[in-house]
């Protein structure tokens, strides 16, 4: 088969129009800098991808690209004769529209504060602390931050890790809470909470209209309060677990196959309340919906 | 049995303050108050929060840039409150309130920071001022009504310089939620003692403060 030499250049025309510009619009971004161990480091702007990775070096690199009409700015904070506190970096982009891929290393125990509009912030390493803050998109933390705090509107929030205390809030983006933590308080109006497994000194959860799986385990003395207005409830546990429960729906239901023991009729015979302890107590399970239906289930034995 | 399972928890504490136990158990709270110190110390706490409470001013205005301190201490102090005194949320919320007003006291005195002027209506009405309401629901509506108003008005403020579609996934959050506390406080109107109501209906205020809180945060443009 033969091209004719005129379609051959005008597609060949065409096709370097359409490259030319998005190749030209885009710049490469690269700083570095040496910083303190616990170095504080803020990003802020409309990144669209930003991946974060704490690293064994104390020193901050940000490398990536951004729009080449985007604004770029960062600098890293100067003290004395030592190494950086900190650095900030801001990235504004001319159309509003989130753009630019950002790749943020930091010395493992840096403090990381992220804030964006619509963005996939991907995070590994860090064992400070993170404060991470976006609209839409979605953020995952992987590791043993010794603090998170994630906020969202729609963006989903998934932790596949142990951070000492986690504040993780949405709106309507659904949180997974895969790990451990000494203290996580997880909040949404409408999305679903899911902790699918995992070991928890204190937990709280709380929901609008949101359902709540909790399927991790407690430590002894530890606590787990839920409470959801219209957000159903539903508890897999350990039938081994030693833990006083103290559960109340206004007007949901309660089902219990934990232990088998049926709940009362709640006050003037509205919703259902039941009250328990396994084993010797020990932990203390707190539970409340205003509409929600509760479950209270065993786990498999060979989950536990 | 050990000491500490003789003692009363501050859940029934409250529970015996509000006359909500069983006539046996308001008579065995009773008796154990009358010789043990250390529950007595706890309800004259009690007793102390529940005044503060109620002695709020129905205007609270906390300056904006306090909001993260605020949140901070609060949340730091809950757990500590909880697990030693496992005290119920609307207690808990009555004392944030108390912590908002010392703070913005505090602040205005120091800072005397100008009013905020409001531009336009709130784009969220607050639920708890539609209709009158009557027993222990109406402090909590007196104490976060105030501060949901400065919150709406400060949103209607910062609207203009938010993207449509970020407002409109904070309005229909807020419609969530404001759908909560109606039904909240229609079931406490009906049963005005209930503390699971009371709870539920604070947690629902409070996921509206915060809700708001973080949508007056909201960098511009997004």
């Amino acid at each position: 088969m033969t091209i004719p030499l005129r379609s051959l250049i005008r597609f060949t025309g065409v096709l370097l129009v359409l490259i030319a510009p998005s190749a030209a619009a885009q710049r490469a971004v690269e700083m570095r800098h040496a910083v303190s161990p616990t170095a504080s480091v803020r990003i802020f702007g409309s990144f669209a991808e930003l991946r974060i990775r704490g690293w064994d070096r104390d020193s901050v690199a940000i490398t990536g690209t951004v729009p080449s009409d985007a604004r770029f700015d960062g600098g890293f904070l100067t003290a004395g004769d030592g190494a950086s506190p900190g650095a900030k970096f801001f990235l504004e982009s001319t159309s509003g529209t989130p753009s630019g891929k950002l790749e943020l290393r930091v010395p493992a125990g840096a403090r990381v504060w992220a804030k964006s509009g619509s963005a996939t912030i991907d995070v590994d390493g860090v064992t400070g602390g993170l404060d991470l803050n976006i609209i839409g998109g979605s953020v995952r933390v992987v590791g043993r931050p010794h603090d998170l705090t994630v906020e969202s509107m729609d963006g989903s929030v998934t932790i596949d890790g142990a951070p000492a205390w986690a504040r993780l809030k949405t709106a309507t983006g659904d949180i997974v809470f895969n790990g451990s933590s000494d203290d996580a308080g997880l909040t949404t109006v409408s999305g679903a909470v899911r902790v699918p497994a995992g070991h928890f000194e204190r937990a709280r959860i709380e929901s609008v209209t949101g359902p709540v799986e909790f399927s991790g385990g407690l430590a002894r003395g530890g606590t787990l309060d839920v409470d959801t207005h219209s957000g159903s409830i539903e508890l897999r546990l350990s039938r081994k677990i030693a833990a006083e429960f103290d559960v109340a729906t206004v007007s949901g239901t309660i089902e219990n196959t934990l232990t088998g023991r049926p709940p009362a009729a709640g006050r003037e015979g509205r919703g259902q309340e039941i009250g328990f302890t396994t084993g010797d107590g020990g932990a203390r399970i707190y539970l409340r919906s205003f509409k929600g239906n509760i479950r209270l289930r065993p786990l498999p034995d060979s989950r536990r | 049995m050990t000491s500490a399972q003789l003692h009363v928890d501050t859940s029934r504490l409250s529970a015996w303050l509000e006359t909500e136990l069983s006539p046996d158990e308001q008579r065995r709270v009773e008796h154990h108050l009358a010789s043990c110190a250390e529950c007595g110390d706890r309800l004259a706490r009690l007793q102390t929060l529940l005044r503060e409470a109620r002695s709020l001013p129905d205007a609270i205005d906390p300056p904006d840039e306090l909001w993260s301190a605020v949140r901070a201490r609060v949340e730091s102090a809950e757990p500590r409150a909880r697990s030693r005194l496992h005290l119920r949320r609307w207690e808990l919320a009555a004392a944030a309130a108390v912590l908002v007003a010392l703070t913005s006291v505090l602040t205005t005195l120091v800072v005397r920071r100008p009013t905020v002027v409001v531009v336009q209506p709130a784009a969220t009405p607050v639920a708890a001022v539609a209709t009158p309401f009557v027993g222990p629901g109406r402090s909590i509506d007196a104490d976060y009504s105030a501060t949901i108003r400065q919150l709406d008005d400060a949103l209607a403020e910062h609207r203009a310089e938010l993207a449509p579609a970020t407002i409109a996934k904070v309005e229909a959050s807020l419609r969530v939620i404001d759908g909560a506390i109606t039904e909240a406080r229609r079931a406490l109107a009906a049963d005005p003692a209930n503390l699971t109501l009371l709870d539920i209906l604070s947690a629902n205020y409070q996921r509206k403060l915060e809700l708001l809180r973080r949508a007056t945060e909201l960098p511009p443009t997004t």
